[in-house]
């Protein structure tokens, strides 16, 4: 090193030394998260299969994965709560777990997630998603609270997400604005970060001077993420090790799936399972659940205030911020909802004429963003259709789901 | 004994690159320090009891 050689006064050799420790920790990193990257690729198809919970949820915390099924031209990310940990090999993830029409879908959610989690979901991935399909499946109830239940919340949220949605410069800062301002409803989740609470604080502000102070904050705050990029990184390459063994689902042959026979085949797997009262519902959410919401009067609903919450809740206001966060990232996305029960509904004290209002607002909203919208309405009395009525899908609507995705990932949407 | 030890390190930490590279070192094993203390992601959420959807 003639260089180091000819170096006067020998005091700046430590300035030599630190660039050179720098330059090795930045290949070490590059090479993990190179190496999270291929190694979650690769795990993608036998991911969906697992129904662990431990798993499940590691899974959903996950944003390598999110990235990897990305990064692959043949995945669609499916986006939703509850519905997604169903337990049938119809569910999108299993069903496409061997790709027989060309694709694979990677679901994320977990029971109680709503649009503000799935949009910092989103913005982990951010430019990631450029020309990626998204769908993004709905669950009706999501609506009928005005603001989002704080354990839901609390119990879906992290940080990594959180951080990366403030200082995403992939996204407007008007659309962070309004999201920090939503963000800071359950402002104790974001006092584990405190850049990101600040983050925040300046964003909602919005007075020039705290705008500058954020644009000042901005490198840290992107360092922030680079830091949870890494450990995002290395909690999944631990996850990836503990993956179980599973057997890999194999059809006797690939090709056009015939939607009508898979349907009826689903149909009548669920049919004895939900034999034991008129709406079609699974025997065992009958009985834990629903039987009573129709006998107790504190659980009955009046049509004028379902109308009034359903309508202001603020998860719509949190829905259209994802549409607007999965159109700024240039995302292809895809809605999916699932329809009301209606004779449980209307027999719940919410006649069929309210009930329709959510599927007019969604289709509002969709249009309003020009967003592909299937939201299944003409199923509503098709009493094999859902599994209970708090949005969760028999194996027959998981066959409805799964013909929508295909058609979706193949642009033959009608 | 001792003191012809301490001449050859010291010899030897003059020459700038064995210099370079015991700091480079030194720095790495730091970093590598606090990513083994700290560097682990808590990425845990409350629990929450599901009640509905």
């Amino acid at each position: 090193m003639p260089v180091l050689n000819e170096m006067k006064p020998p005091s700046t050799l430590h300035l030599w030394s630190a660039f050179f420790a720098f330059c090795v920790i930045a290949v070490l990193l590059g090479g993990l998260d190179w190496y999270t990257a291929s190694a979650a690729g690769a795990a993608l198809p036998r991911l969906e299969a697992i129904s662990l919970q431990s798993i499940v949820k590691a899974k959903d915390a996950s944003v390598a994965f999110q990235r990897a099924a990305a990064a692959q031209s043949n995945t669609v990310l499916l986006y939703g709560s509850s519905e997604l940990n169903a337990r049938t090999r119809y569910r999108a993830g299993v069903f496409f777990s061997d790709a027989p029409t060309g694709f694979y879908v990677l679901s994320v959610g977990r029971p109680g997630t709503t649009s503000l989690i799935i949009l910092q979901k989103l913005a982990s991935l951010g430019t990631a998603l450029q020309g990626k399909k998204v769908a993004l499946s709905i669950s009706q109830p999501w609506m009928n609270e005005q603001i989002p239940r704080a354990s839901y919340y609390d119990g879906n949220f992290y940080i990594q997400n959180a951080s990366a949605l403030i200082f995403q410069p992939a996204l407007s800062l008007d659309l962070k604005r309004a999201a920090a301002e939503r963000m800071l409803y359950y402002e104790n989740t974001l006092e584990r970060d405190p850049v990101a609470l600040l983050g925040a604080q300046l964003l909602v502000s919005n007075t020039p001077g705290h705008n500058a102070l954020y644009y000042a904050l901005l490198p840290l705050g992107m360092l922030d993420n680079l830091v949870y990029r890494f450990q995002d990184d290395a909690e999944t390459l631990q996850l990836i090790q503990r993956l179980p063994t599973v057997r890999e689902r194999v059809r006797p042959e690939k090709g056009p799936i015939d939607w009508e026979r898979e349907a009826a085949k689903a149909a009548e797997q669920f049919r004895a399972e939900s034999a034991s009262n008129p709406y079609g519902m699974s025997d065992k959410q009958w009985q834990k659940l629903y039987a009573n919401y129709l006998t107790d009067p504190h659980l009955r609903w009046i049509d004028k205030t379902f109308k009034q919450r359903m309508l202001g809740a603020l998860e719509w206001e949190d829905l259209e911020l994802t549409l607007r966060a999965l159109q700024e990232l240039g995302a292809k996305p895809l809605l999916l909802s699932m329809p009301l029960p209606r004779q449980y509904w209307q027999d719940l004290g919410v006649s069929p004429s309210v009930q329709d209002l959510y599927y007019q607002r969604l289709a509002s909203l969709a249009q309003k963003y020009n967003v592909p919208l299937r939201d299944f309405h003409e199923h509503a009395d098709d009493l094999e259709f859902m599994n209970d009525p708090m949005a969760h899908l028999s194996p027959k609507g998981w066959v409805y789901y799964d013909q929508a995705l295909d058609a979706f990932y193949h642009d033959a949407l009608q | 004994m001792i003191k012809r030890s301490t001449l050859f390190i010291t010899t030897l930490y003059n020459r700038p690159r064995v210099r370079v590279l015991a700091l480079t070192l030194l720095y790495l094993a730091i970093v590598l320090g606090l990513i083994a203390l700290y560097g682990k992601g808590d990425f845990s959420t409350p629990p929450f009891i599901y009640q509905g959807y």
